[in-house]
């Protein structure tokens, strides 16, 4: 080849291999710290260890004022990681109804707490994290905190700034006793806990005073009809004391009155539900954690809104494992678990 | 004479004389150029002749170099102490201080096995190290001076100094050294000396060659030392350590003796070392030999099911046959431990039990050393524990698949797979799984299942033939790794899936962490209806294993037949799963009675007759005969369906036994009571085990340098040489590095092979000899010791090799102490120079190649040069201050304005023939190029007038028209034209130039 040739060929090759080099070093190409398989959720596949204590940087608020009035995604906050503004794999989420803060829990059994306009607050590791993570959460009247924490078997109440205050419960397949706890909820009227816990040859929803003491329960042996349960993930109580369950692996959500005798409505056609809360105005917000959305209800179970599909995307949702109306209802944050992030819902 | 310039064949040179003739020749066949042409064509025409006379004279230029190339040539070995080689490094540092760049080179080399140019030197160049890798451990002086010799430029005046202790353990200097004699190469040396004041070294260790098993025998290790001095000596049989001993060394030979007596029989290295307090090296504190002790028979005998042993061990016992009883756990990790016993006893093993290098081992065992196998049946044994495609399969008789029953049994396995929450989860459930269809034969089905994050409870492949296994395992490697909510809708599918299928054994296999829900009641209840097994396996349940999860998957599988295993670590996983995939093969376990059928006695069932033998109650399914690997196999019983129960091979130098049925109360509860039982497993084990070697062949072995010989002389009990046999083997390193063997006859009786030996101690080898077309043969054990290179026995420097090489090349004995001695003097220019000839014929040939077409272009084609030249003169006469006008373009354009015209006027004179008019046309065609801006070209009549048109006229008073311009064309015209007519007489005007 004449030289001349040559560099009419290698000027072009020179130039092509510059470009494709400029754009494999692209840094910020897709940052999955999450697994970069087909799944979209569950492992993250190594054991962050706990991070920092308080947060040094106060990022800006996750929940914006109030843009517009269109119903879908407002705001969609955090990743993966370990930083304060990171999350690894968050699953419950409640809110304080006194001041609109609200707190998440994650994998690596980190309760942090976030103001009203969502800045990080503060955060706390559950005392013993060895055999698993709480699976659920809410905010009592009183401001504590109270936890389901799964794979100790009882509930935990804390304060918010993580001193333990009360427990209740031990393992055992006998009402009263627990095995895997997975929602707690409580009747704001009267400070009661709904618990629901699943395992060997049990589905149940329990209902105890706020001391621990048994009043009542629905469920035992799993199964398919009304009244039985197979793996109850979460309870949320209604104004008027109801009582909504979310019987995942049934694929329905089962409405039972405040005493747990008489099951008032039984609503299908859901993908195991993972979550349920109740809005003021009755309304039911639902989290789908095989369909990989949240559903909007209205008070008699009518469908009113989805959002979500899977994926990592904006508008989509990787195995989402709670969701909880922000305090008036408008609005709901979602823990986005697979995407390792919160997704505030604009509700329509 | 001292010109610049040589002539090589000077006779030649007589062709110039051909210049003149070259001359005269020219003038008459250029006559008809026009001068400068001509004058152009005859130079061009004496340049090439006198190119070509030049080139064949061997024209050569001489140069003569005065340059001068030092080479230092330094042995970097280690039979010379680190002190120094750092001051030979120094020296030649010193030395370059008196390098002139302008005149000289230096180069330095250094060599210890290898030789390699260390670096170019500078002036006064510092060396603090060396970079080069030369293998250290031998000294090759031969090689380094080689590459010295390739180093040299041409045309320099060359010197080597060679820095050395003369103790060279490769090669042969000598040779080197009368090549560098040759090329007129100096050889200077510089001798290394040095003395080692306190080393101490391991001369050898003698051991017989053979002994007797529990008889002592001695050993002699012999130790030179250099000094007065404590030591420890180790002494090590087989690696390990065996006696330690506390010492005195004085200077001189010291002798060490040790008695041992060993009760293991088999081929044993011996080791010896010695350990000083200041010992400068330590490659000869070792050395190494060898022992070979006989022993009585030894059966190793591994059982796979405790407490069930009894009968065999005690029939075997009653035959005085010494049994060492072990479970797989206890088997030997070590090749060589297995030399101890005659046979191996696989009993109702699972292959799950031994690890793949241990199967390797039997394998080895078997075809090399001549040990014996029998693998005797049970629910875990031959396919049935997996033991499809293992070494050990390849040793036995049978074969584990079955291919050619019409009906194949086959069995259908499938796997959910809840893996995600454990480290690298997915990673460890793609490799289980894919290690579980490795084990499955290919009829069997496999499928998996999992719960894909988009929501699904699905398979990832339904279940299906395991046909073409790497693309079931590829498929794998695309396994979601889902969160699975609940294991009911998975496992309905799969018990769905298995209650289809068609497969004799039906199982299944879950791995999780216990979380899910738990499955239905009915979903276990079809599961037992269809005889499905379920085994489970929980890896990291979060309760420990006291967790109810762990409940959950232990009451899963043992409802339904299956075993649960608590896997704390995620290592623990392949076994398990390879273990719960072999139960699929459980299919190849036939259950029914049936009366063994003798088909041949063979050896092994001498005495034995057709209705000698009890009924049987199962067996394992294996596969001999035409089409298997096994064709070569004797099934000497067989079952009422026609496969083995009892089939034997030879296999390499060693024989085996397959025994499909058990040989304990399971299937063989008739043949406990058997009187016979006993004589059957002797006859069995005895057959099978090691032949004793007493054969009148002998082998010996032979060691040079770093290559090892082998010699076997067969010669038979009564002195005739044994020859075409078929001898092979292999030659096994210390660190276990085999290498194949043949041995070639290279004389009656007489057979050899050679090898390389990278390693320093004892080598095993072992052949077998063969007659060709028949099995079995004579196979033989022995050692081989490769001890530690020379470089480290000798110590002493050798200084007599070097200075005859300085000798021979007249160089000197460098002796930087002695008076008188200058270190400038190895870069003195004191040697003949080499005269360096540059030879002129390639030049002068291309000179005259690209010459002579340029004559021949001048001859040929047409150009105006006085116009090109005055064009180009008038280029510079505008360019520079007051020079002309720019004339010739207005004449030009004026000048083809006229040579036009004066076309038409010669095309209207109507020339009175066509053939006229036909030579202007084709004089047209030689018009080439003419510029029409010359002052002579625009006498239009380029030939095409009959060249009587007043030239003159048309010019235009331009001064006349140089007659060389209408020279050629007219005249080609003209002699057309005669040619045509047929006239010879010249026309008019036509001028011979």
């Amino acid at each position: 080849m004449s030289p001349r040739g040559l560099s009419r060929l290698g000027l072009p090759i020179l130039a092509l291999a510059l470009v494709a080099g400029g754009l494999g070093c692209d840094p910020s190409t897709t940052a999955d710290a999450s697994d970069a398989t087909a799944d979209g959720g569950a492992a993250a596949t190594s054991t962050p260890d706990a991070g920092a204590a308080a947060p040094d940087e106060v990022p800006g608020p996750i929940l914006p004022e109030r843009a517009s009035e269109a119903p879908g995604v407002a705001a969609v906050f955090g990743g993966p990681g370990v930083g304060p503004s990171s999350f690894s794999y968050p699953r419950a989420i409640a809110f304080d109804g006194r001041d609109g803060g609200f707190y998440v829990v994650d994998r690596r059994a980190w309760v942090r707490r976030f103001d009203a306009e969502g800045r990080p607050v503060s955060q706390w590791q559950m005392p013993e994290h060895e055999n698993g993570n709480p699976r659920h959460l809410k905010v009592g009247r009183d401001g504590n905190l109270i936890v389901a924490d799964t794979h100790y078997y009882r509930v935990a109440v804390f304060s918010p700034e993580g001193v333990e205050l009360r427990a209740f419960g031990e393992r055992g397949q006998d009402d009263g006793k627990f095995l895997f706890v997975t929602g707690v909820a409580e009747d704001a009227a009267t400070g009661d806990v709904i618990v629901c816990d699943y395992g060997d040859d049990v589905s149940r929803v329990q209902r105890f005073t706020a001391e621990g003491e048994l009043l009542g329960a629905m469920g035992g042996l799993p199964g398919e009809e009304k009244g039985r349960f197979q793996r109850p993930m979460a309870a949320a109580v209604g104004a008027d004391g109801r009582v909504y369950v979310a019987d995942s692996c049934n694929h329905r959500i089962q409405v039972l009155d405040a005493t747990l005798q008489n099951v008032l409505a039984v609503w299908e056609g859901f993908r195991y539900p993972y979550d349920v809360d109740v809005a003021p105005d009755g309304r039911v917000i639902v989290a789908e954690y095989g369909n990989n959305r949240i559903s909007l209800l209205s008070p008699d179970g009518e469908p009113l809104w989805t959002h979500g599909r899977p994926g990592r995307g904006r508008d989509e949702v990787a195995t989402p494992w709670g969701a909880a109306f922000v305090p008036g209802g408008d609005r709901a944050l979602v823990t986005d678990s697979g995407n390792h992030r919160l997704v505030v819902l604009e509700l329509p | 004479m001292n010109l610049p310039v040589h002539f090589g064949s000077p006779h030649l040179l007589l062709l110039l004389l051909a210049l003149p003739a070259v001359v005269l020749l020219a003038k008459r066949s250029l006559a008809g150029l026009d001068p400068i042409r001509r004058t152009l064509a005859v130079a061009l025409r004496l340049a090439v002749v006198g190119c070509l006379a030049l080139a064949l004279a061997e024209i050569e230029w001489r140069r003569v170099d005065d340059r001068l190339t030092v080479i230092f040539v330094v042995d970097q070995s280690l039979s010379i102490p680190p002190k120094q080689r750092e001051e030979a490094l120094r020296f030649v540092g010193e030395a370059s201080g008196h390098l002139d760049p302008t005149t000289d080179e230096a180069l330095l080399i250094v060599f210890g096995k290898d030789a390699s140019i260390e670096t170019k030197l500078v002036k006064n160049q510092t060396l603090p190290t060396i970079s080069s890798v030369i293998a250290p451990e031998h000294t090759d002086v031969s090689k380094a001076l080689r590459l010295a010799l390739a180093s040299f430029p041409q045309g320099s005046r060359k010197r080597i100094v060679l820095v050395s202790d003369g103790n060279e353990t490769r090669g042969e200097m000598a040779k080197e050294v009368e090549l560098a004699r040759q090329q007129g190469v100096e050889v200077s040396v510089l001798p290394v000396h040095y003395k080692y004041a306190n080393e101490a070294l391991v001369e050898k260790i003698t051991v017989p060659p053979q002994a007797k098993l529990e008889q002592p025998f001695t050993g002699r290790v012999v130790i030179r030392s250099f000094a007065k001095t404590d030591a420890t000596l180790r002494l090590y049989l087989d690696g390990g350590l065996e006696e330690t001993r506390a010492i005195k060394l004085e200077p001189g030979l010291n002798v060490e003796t040790f008695q041992w007596s060993l009760g293991r029989a088999g081929f044993f290295s011996v080791e010896a070392t010695i350990e000083t307090p200041n010992d400068t090296l330590y490659q000869n504190n070792e050395a190494h030999s060898f022992v070979h002790l006989q022993g009585e028979s030894k059966v190793l005998y591994v059982y796979g099911v405790e407490g069930e042993s009894e009968p065999l061990l005690e029939a075997l016992e009653r035959e005085r046959i010494e049994v060492e009883a072990i479970d797989a756990t206890a088997f030997p990790f070590h090749p060589t431990e297995l030399q101890s016993y005659d046979a191996i006893i696989l009993d109702d093993v699972p292959s799950a039990d031994l690890t793949k290098q241990q199967q390797s081992n039997i394998e080895y065992a078997v075809q090399h050393l001549g040990t014996g196998l029998i693998m005797i049946g049970g629910p875990d044994s031959f396919g049935a524990g997996g033991w499809i495609e293992t070494p050990v399969e390849d040793a036995l008789s049978v074969e584990m698949e079955i291919k050619s029953k019409k009906i194949i049994p086959k069995g259908a396995l499938a796997m959910i797979m809840h893996s995600c929450e454990f480290a690298d989860g997915n990673t460890w459930a793609v490799r289980i799984v894919q290690a579980a269809i490795d084990k499955l034969s290919k009829k069997d089905e496999v499928g998996v299942l999992i719960y894909d994050w988009q929501g699904a409870d699905k398979w990832l492949f339904p279940l299906q033939p395991a046909t073409n296994k790497a693309r079931l395992k590829a498929l794998c490697n695309t396994m979601p790794a889902g969160d699975m909510p609940t294991f009911d809708p998975t496992m309905k599918l799969a018990v769905n899936g298995l209650i289809k299928s068609t497969a004799t054994v039906k199982h299944m296999i879950i791995l999780s962490d216990g979380d899910p829900q738990q499955p239905s009641a009915k979903t276990l209840a079809d599961a037992v209806k269809h005889k499905i097994t379920i085994s489970t396996i929980a890896i990291a349940p979060h309760g420990g294993p006291n967790g109810f999860e762990v409940n959950l998957m232990k009451k899963i599988a043992s409802k339904t037949g299956g075993k649960f295993y608590l896997a704390r670590d995620p290592r623990q996983l392949p076994k398990i799963f390879i273990k719960e995939a072999a139960r699929v093969s459980r299919s190849l376990i036939l259950e029914e009675t049936f009366r063994p059928r003798l088909r041949h006695t063979g050896e092994v069932l001498k005495g034995f007759h057709p209705d000698d033998f009890p009924p049987l109650h199962g067996y394992v399914m294996t596969q001999t005969g035409p089409g298997t690997t096994k064709e070569r196999a004797q099934v000497l019983l067989e079952s009422h369906k026609g496969d083995p129960i009892l089939a034997y091979w030879r296999y390499g130098v060693g024989k085996s036994i397959a025994f499909t049925s058990d040989a304990r109360g399971r299937w063989a509860k008739d043949w406990l009571a058997w009187p016979k039982y006993t004589n059957f497993w002797a006859q069995c084990v005895r057959w099978a085990s090691k032949e004793l070697d007493d054969s009148p062949y002998l082998v010996t072995t032979s060691v040079k340098g770093n290559r090892g010989k082998l010699i076997l002389d067969a010669v038979d009990e009564d002195g005739t040489f044994v020859n075409h046999l078929e001898v092979a083997g292999i030659a096994r390193s210390p660190r276990d590095k085999r290498t194949k063997l043949k041995l070639r006859q290279t004389a009656p009786g007489r057979y050899e092979a050679d090898f390389d030996a990278d390693e320093t101690g004892t080598y095993t080898a072992t052949i077998l000899t063969s007659e060709p077309g028949q099995e079995g043969g004579e196979s033989f054990t022995t050692g081989i010791v490769f001890p530690y290179s020379d470089e480290f026995r000798r110590l002493e420097a050798n200084p007599r090799g070097l200075a005859r090489a300085a000798k021979r090349t007249n160089g000197q004995v460098i002796d930087p102490t002695a008076e008188g001695f200058e270190l400038a003097s190895l870069f003195e220019h004191n040697l003949s120079a080499e005269e360096a000839f540059l030879e002129g014929w390639p030049w002068l040939l291309a000179l005259a190649i690209g010459l002579f077409p340029l004559d021949v272009f001048v001859r040929r084609v047409m150009i105006d040069y006085e116009k090109h030249w005055a064009r180009f003169i008038g280029v510079f006469a505008r360019i520079l201050p007051g020079g002309g006008g720019p004339r010739p373009p207005r004449q030009a354009t004026g000048t083809l304005g006229r040579l036009m015209e004066r076309k038409a006027e010669v095309r209207d004179e109507r020339l009175p023939s066509t053939i006229a008019a036909a030579g202007a046309a084709a004089a047209k065609r030689f018009e080439a190029r003419v510029a029409a801006d010359a002052p002579g070209a625009k006498s239009g009549d380029q030939g095409k007038s009959k060249g009587k048109a007043p030239a003159a006229g048309a010019a235009g008073g331009d001064g006349g028209p140089p007659k060389e311009e209408r020279l050629y064309t007219s005249r080609l015209l003209d002699a057309k034209k005669r040619a045509l007519r047929g006239q010879r007489r010249p026309s008019d005007g036509d001028e011979k130039k």
